[in-house]
């Protein structure tokens, strides 16, 4: 971790393509992302995979457009072209890709397998839909609730779903009461994970720098997320909170993820 | 040690402190001398002249000064001292102050149910109307109107500027729906609700996704295009005239007057034009009291949680999944139902209303009352409409001054200039407001939790080294 | 034709006064972010000042010419004006500065309540109507036409002294070193204070500016209309914020630009349509642009920093 971390420095390169030769089918694939503000080119012409339960790290100097490429993926940014697809289920549903670049539309499937074009999707349903999720580079947290509550808020879809769109939960029935059980359970689960659940009361802004950035993890993998983007996970941690965080990365065996 | 160290400055401040005065009275002279020193008049031909007015302005001048030298030399090295202890019982202060709260609550509640009661007790039936109407009901006008901005300003985030515009819509769908086609108020309580949370939704549609500032010009320029339309739609709305005549609400089919069918006379009770007063205060105490309720509802379910995670980040919240304009969609017309169904009520109290209710200065109002009394807390809400509304309302009953500044004293013209003066000090001392702490919507492990607050709130030192790092 | 070209001399007077409130609005959301929501009732003193000190002259003093009276007056509002809006800054805005994003926001409007309602209880509720002098107008079209197009010396007046102030306050902005300290304060405070730039006093620069050119408008205003009252800071401060947000809030030219379309499009709106509902086509613009174009017409766009 702390050693792409590293090698980012010396690196040099605007973007950087991880390994092709693989048994397992992608879980994202880019093609041809380009990204221009104005007259600025911020992405030129990026392709790369990522494939599942693996860790692909995009590494680059200051303002080589790591993070613009994140916001591309995750939907906060339209891209000036290319193409990003996201797929979990069956990996058959990649030969759909061709067809629904021609139609037009953000999603296909086959069996259990989706297939969706993720820069045809509002950023919300890069998440609620397609899996994304994400941290940021200056945490964002919401620092006025509590830990408990900022992973409660991760769940909200389903949670909103339990609560028949509020209706239900204000009428107090019981389903919605397990709903809530069940999401504070995998809450806990996460907190456990990041060694957080002492402070799971306190507010969110309170938490030291390292927990926060721990936090943030927790709070993306609480959407359940069939892709995690890790922006700059190490950055302002000190050498032996990074190692630690490796560690985290390394046991929790994410579905897939991948960081800059 | 802290003692040693003020005594020494505080000797050497006097100097300092007399300078700042001295200061203070040359910006104040500046500040005053053309509006306070000169008085433009019309004299009996009707020309404009000036006249001067220096012994008010040496007063007012002098008056300033005492008080930033006072302020320079008593308040500030006080305030200076409780910064200091205060940011070392910091970590320990949320708990002590929520267990003080334990019984605010329901002391209030109490004695919102009994002071008709005190009222009428205190004052007779003659002199009961007043303190209940202008203390009573219209205090929890405010306060319900500003529980209903909570949800938009104080939970949601969102600067409403306009929110008055729905409290119009509320009044107005009332006074034309029961003249034209005599509903009663019951039936035109919840719809005169649903029109002003459709009226809400659109309005809020095009503009919800405009940042903070921005969103609060553009809701005050859509209040104002309301508050003109109403002005200008005569034959609707009868333009400045107004609507008079408007139905009153019954007690559940009794009308409140002095025929046989009457209250008074069902219940065997002499007529008196209280009951209706006393009626009308319970009335907008429920409906005050069924906003509170659905408020701390929403505030635990998702819903609720995704309000409040919109205010303390946007981009998060989009980040997690959640539909942030459908989100502030519903925090908008929320808000704007409940402002419906006060203003219904508004309108079925007076009887009367115009277009002049409904300006720009109610809008502030109400957002001054949500966010002096602390984003999101309603006992805080409810404290700041107590303060801002009973206030103004206490300076019509300062007739006594007029013996102290002379006969053409009139304080209620005081009211506002005291109000937005009242907005800005609290802004400085307390930007967060009144209360400013939050109950959390849910607790990982309540009784451990409790537990562990109130150790921190038994031991004063070791909770020092946690706290600001972030 | 000739009702054209006449609400075309009207529209430009009356956008010049807007547009001079709008650099007020402009400057202060550049460098500090914020809506100063009293702007338009900081005009509204600045004209009664303005009233006050031509009485001064006019009355007690007997000035009979109107080059030195208008002089003088337009000092003597700039002066206690600029002392007005340092003080608001210093007391009601500055203690905010890096509170939470609304808190500044509701201070002004608290603010603006109090300086409507201080006019109101200190000079009285009543309209103040100065009496009318400089009527003289140059007919633009014969007599014989029907319709008269005419500029009145006011109107001209108020052209010329808003381009010159204009030009000078440009020239101070642009070309100064007080200018580059404001445009640094506007990227990055932080930043600018390491590298010595006193950032409290950019920030009260800006405000006594903001406020000596609302005097100007203010100025401009009395001796147009020769009418004001304490309610007048309302409606033509929320004008001027359209203003500014149309001409792109953060650009000056913009906020120029913004306050003569205002302008014109208000009075062409009352000749052409109804007078009864100009303001409600002012707010609608307010509306329409922020929804449709929030940069405004020379503004930079807004990218969303995640």
């Amino acid at each position: 971790m702390s050693a792409a971390n590293h090698a980012a420095a010396t690196a040099g390169a605007a973007a950087n393509a991880t390994a092709p030769l693989s048994s397992l089918a992608p879980v994202l694939s880019v093609d041809h992302l380009s990204m221009r503000f104005g007259g600025l080119v911020a992405i030129n012409d990026l392709c790369f995979t990522a494939r599942r339960g693996d860790i692909t790290a995009l590494i680059g100097p200051n303002g080589a457009g790591k993070t613009t490429v994140f916001n591309c993926i995750t939907g906060f940014y339209k891209p000036s072209e290319g193409r990003i697809a996201l797929q979990f289920g069956d990996p058959g549903v990649w030969e759909e890709l061709g067809a629904l670049t021609q139609r037009g539309t953000r999603r296909a499937s086959r069996g259990d397998g989706v297939l969706f074009l993720l820069e045809r999707m509002p950023d919300y349903l890069v998440t609620q839909k397609a899996r994304v999720a994400r941290t940021f580079q200056n945490i964002r947290l919401f620092q006025g609730m509590t830990v408990l509550e900022n992973l409660l808020v991760a769940q909200h879809n389903p949670l909103m779903w339990a609560s028949g769109y509020t209706v239900l939960g204000a009428l107090g029935l019981p389903s919605y009461a397990r709903a809530e059980r069940s999401a504070i359970d995998k809450a806990r689960y996460w907190l456990e994970r990041t060694a957080l659940s002492e402070r799971a009361d306190d507010l969110a802004g309170e938490l030291p720098y390292g927990a926060q950035r721990r936090l943030e993890i927790a709070r993306a993998m609480c959407t359940d997320p069939a892709l995690l983007c890790l922006d700059e996970p190490a950055a302002g941690l000190n050498p032996s909170e990074s190692a630690e965080l490796g560690r985290y990365s390394m046991r929790r065996r994410f579905s897939s993820s991948s960081m800059t | 040690m802290a003692l040693e160290a003020s005594a020494p400055a505080s000797r050497v401040d006097i100097i300092g402190a007399l300078r700042q005065a001295a200061i203070t009275a040359l910006i104040t002279f500046g500040l005053l001398l053309p509006l306070i020193g000169f008085n433009t008049v019309q004299n009996i031909r009707n020309e404009i002249v000036l006249e001067t007015r220096w012994p008010l302005l040496a007063a007012l001048v002098a008056i300033i000064a005492a008080g930033r030298f006072l302020h320079a030399i008593l308040i500030a090295p006080w305030l200076a001292r409780r910064a200091q202890r205060q940011r070392r019982e910091d970590a320990v202060r949320t708990a002590p102050r929520a267990r003080g709260a334990r019984w605010v609550v329901p002391f209030a509640l109490g004695f919102a149910a009994v002071y008709p009661a005190l009222a009428l007790s205190l004052a007779g039936t003659q002199g009961a109307v007043k303190w209940v109407d202008n203390f009573g009901v219209q205090i929890l006008i405010y306060v319900m109107l500003g529980w209903g901005l909570n949800i938009v300003v104080g939970l949601a985030g969102l600067l409403d500027l306009g929110y008055v515009a729905f409290y119009a819509v509320g009044a107005y769908s009332y006074a034309l729906l029961a003249n034209s086609f005599g509903l009663s108020f019951w039936i035109l309580l919840p719809v005169a609700g649903c029109l002003a949370a459709f009226w809400g939704i659109l309005l809020g549609f095009p503009v919800l996704r405009l940042r903070g500032d921005y969103l609060a010009i553009v809701t005050l320029a859509f209040g104002e295009i309301i508050r003109l339309i109403l002005i200008n739609w005569v034959p609707v709305t009868n333009g400045y005239t107004g609507i008079s005549s408007i139905p009153r609400p019954t007690f559940f089919g009794i009308p409140f007057n002095a025929s046989d069918e009457g209250f008074a006379a069902r219940f065997g009770l002499e007529f008196s034009p209280v009951y209706r007063t006393v009626f009308l205060y319970y009335l907008i105490l429920a409906l005050a009291l069924v906003t509170a309720a659905l408020t701390v509802r929403l505030r635990r379910l998702p819903i609720g949680r995704a309000w409040e995670a919109l205010r303390e980040d946007e981009i998060a919240c989009r980040s997690l999944g959640i539909n942030t304009t459908n989100t502030k969609l519903t925090a908008f017309a929320m808000g704007a139902m409940f402002a419906g169904f006060a203003g219904s009520f508004f309108a079925a109290r007076q009887g009367f209303i115009s277009p002049e209710s409904f300006t720009f200065m109610e809008s502030a109002v109400i957002v001054a009352i949500v966010v002096l009394g602390g984003m999101g807390s309603l006992l805080g809400v409810a404290i700041a409409a107590v303060i801002m509304i009973g206030g103004t309302e206490i300076m019509r009953e300062l007739d006594f001054l007029k013996a102290v500044f002379g006969s053409d004293f009139d304080p209620t013209q005081y009211r506002m200039l005291l109000f937005g003066f009242g907005m800005v000090l609290i802004m400085v001392w307390r930007p967060r407001g009144l209360i400013a702490t939050r109950e959390p919507s849910t607790l990982l492990n309540a009784s451990r939790s409790s537990r562990r607050h109130e150790e921190k709130a038994q031991s004063t030192r070791p909770s020092l080294v946690r706290g600001r790092h972030g | 034709m000739e009702v054209f070209v006449q609400q075309l001399i009207n529209g430009i007077t009356l956008g010049s006064i807007y547009g001079l409130i709008a650099i007020g609005y402009t400057m202060v959301f550049g460098i500090i972010g914020m809506v100063n929501f009293a702007h338009g009732d900081v005009f509204m003193v600045s004209a009664f000042i303005a009233l006050i000190a031509l009485l001064l002259l006019t009355t007690w003093l007997g000035i009979g010419s109107f080059v030195i009276a208008l002089f003088i007056v337009l000092v003597v509002a700039m002066f206690f004006t600029s002392l007005l809006n340092w003080a608001i800054e210093r007391v009601a805005y500055r203690p905010l500065r890096g509170s939470f994003r609304l808190a500044p926001l509701i201070s002004a409007i608290g603010m603006s309540i109090f300086l409507s309602n201080f006019v109101q209880v200190a000079q009285g509720p009543r309209v103040k109507s100065i009496p009318p002098f400089f009527n003289e107008v140059i007919v633009l079209t014969p007599a014989s036409s029907g319709y008269e197009v005419a500029v009145s010396y006011k109107q001209i007046v108020v052209w010329l002294v808003t381009a010159a102030l204009l030009f000078v306050f440009w020239f101070l902005v642009s070309k100064t070193a007080l200018g580059r300290a404001q445009r640094a304060c506007e990227q990055d405070q932080k930043m600018a204070a390491l590298l010595g730039i006193d950032v409290d006093r950019t920030i009260s620069i800006t405000f006594v500016i903001a406020a000596a050119l609302a005097a100007v408008a203010g100025t401009m205003y009395l001796m147009y209309y020769g009418v004001v009252s304490f309610a007048d800071g309302f409606v033509p401060g929320v004008k001027a914020f359209t203003a500014a947000v149309l001409g792109g809030i953060g650009s000056l030219p913009g906020a120029v630009i913004g306050g003569l379309l205002i302008g014109l499009i208000e009075t062409m709106w009352s000749a052409y349509f109804s007078i009864d509902y100009k303001d409600v086509a002012a707010f609608s613009i307010l509306a329409i642009t922020m929804i449709f174009l929030p940069q405004g017409i020379l503004g930079r766009p807004d990218v969303e920093k995640v």
